[in-house]
């Protein structure tokens, strides 16, 4: 636990030096909090090891809140320059709430809870999976669009997304072995955690310069999108019908 | 078990996107430029897939031409083919590289080309693999049925051929005969 806090307090050290805090405001939000909470748990822990494990659960779904923010803050950094992948971006998040949105509706109309999960551990863990989705998504746009990112940025998308991986396997480890992962979950959760700070104190040591678009693609009039559309298709026309070129007899 | 199952998945699915992002850079897209055209594309596309010369090698009976025929039409035809992937590549690197800038993007549009992009390139995979594994001469029927397909998809489009390779310049009629 306190190596983690330790690479916190370094981070959160780094980025008022750096200035990376005005960069990233809810990143480091949400490890200010993450530390603030470490402290709060070993303080009731030593004092009350009882309340410790009802409050455990409520500063986890702060931190889950604070971490779907964190992606949001990944999606408006990287595309703020990208009007129209960042279109494309939100459509595909929109997509992955919607599903979840109907998900819950389903259960309801079916009479269950909003949400089946038999255990605390298991709507963290399906809620991990909406964020797993969500940075998935934009993962995913990032990589199609080639959209230049520096350091830092992929640093923390690439930091939270692992984490967020690594937590829907324990938790469902969690979920499915029982009793004896759940000791196990203990001591692999902060370890996956400490690499996630490895990752993020290696990447965000220092502010990187901001990526810049090569010079053509910013000068570059953009065209109505449909006169690109139809530009493109011209182009692959001729790509694509050498096949049917090539084999005509 | 089935929800640990999808669990692993998405989280195995997460990670490799991530890493993916992680080796990936713009280079690709910012140096992407237009496909250029080759001066006989459709002699050359005609005469790689073509089973009319691999049946006249087949009926001079003789074992060792036959090999040095599919050799030859084997190296020809998978040039060929990267090129037209390449051609597709670049196509697909430039419209990237403008409609991320775009405003008033397209969604269906976009959707659409991102789609055709990703079955162009998938294509010219599979018939590099028949070419490499099975005979030059194969895709001939898949061509077909991909020629009735595309005039379907985009009817009146000129059957132009694009064609990059020096590789492919080089070869000439009479040595493929």
């Amino acid at each position: 636990m306190w190596a983690g806090v330790a690479l916190e307090v370094v981070l959160i050290v780094r980025a008022f030096q750096g200035g990376l805090l005005r960069r990233f405001p809810l990143f480091y939000s949400y490890l200010t909090f993450v530390l603030l909470e470490s402290f709060a748990a070993w303080y009731l822990y030593r004092r009350n090891p009882d309340l410790y494990a009802s409050v455990y659960w409520y500063l986890q779904w702060v931190a889950l809140f604070l971490g779907s923010l964190v992606i949001f803050e990944i999606y408006r950094v990287a595309l703020k320059s990208y009007p129209g992948t960042a279109r494309i971006a939100r459509n595909l998040l929109f997509l992955v709430f919607a599903l979840t949105f109907a998900k819950v509706l389903v259960n309801h109309s079916f009479g269950s809870v909003y949400w089946p999960a038999a255990t605390t551990a298991e709507l963290e863990r399906n809620l991990r999976m909406v964020q797993g989705f969500a940075i998935l998504a934009i993962a995913v746009v990032l990589l199609i669009y080639a959209i230049p990112r520096n350091r830092n940025l992929n640093g923390i998308l690439v930091g939270y997304g692992l984490f967020v991986a690594s937590a829907i396997v324990q938790l469902s480890l969690v979920s499915h072995l029982g009793a004896w992962f759940q000791k196990l979950f203990w001591y692999t959760q902060p370890f996956a955690y400490d690499l996630v700070l490895g990752v993020w104190t290696i990447t965000l040591w220092s502010p990187a310069p901001e990526p810049v678009s090569s010079s053509a693609a910013l000068n570059q009039a953009v065209d109505d999108h449909s006169s690109l559309v139809a530009r493109t298709e011209q182009d692959l026309g001729r790509a694509d019908l050498g096949f049917p070129g090539a084999f005509r007899r | 078990m089935t929800v640990l199952l999808v669990a692993i998945l998405i989280a195995v699915l997460l990670g490799w996107t991530l890493l993916r992002l992680l080796r990936a850079n713009d280079s690709s897209a910012e140096r992407a430029s237009p496909p250029t055209e080759s001066a006989h594309p459709a002699f050359i596309a005609e005469t790689v897939f073509s089973p009319r010369d691999w049946l006249f090698i087949q009926k001079e009976g003789s074992a060792s031409l036959n090999a040095l025929f599919v050799h030859e039409r084997r190296i020809i035809a998978v040039a060929w083919l990267r090129d037209c992937l390449d051609a597709v590549r670049s196509v697909r690197a430039n419209h990237l590289r403008q409609s991320r800038h775009s405003q008033d993007l397209n969604l269906p549009a976009e959707a659409k080309l991102l789609l055709r992009f990703f079955y162009l390139s998938a294509l010219c995979r599979c018939l590099l693999l028949v070419v490499q594994f099975v005979h030059p001469a194969a895709p001939h029927a898949i061509a077909l049925y991909i020629q009735n397909l595309a005039s379907t998809v985009l009817p009146g489009q000129p059957p132009e051929l694009v064609l990059s390779s020096v590789a492919v310049h080089e070869v000439s009629r009479e040595r493929l005969r």
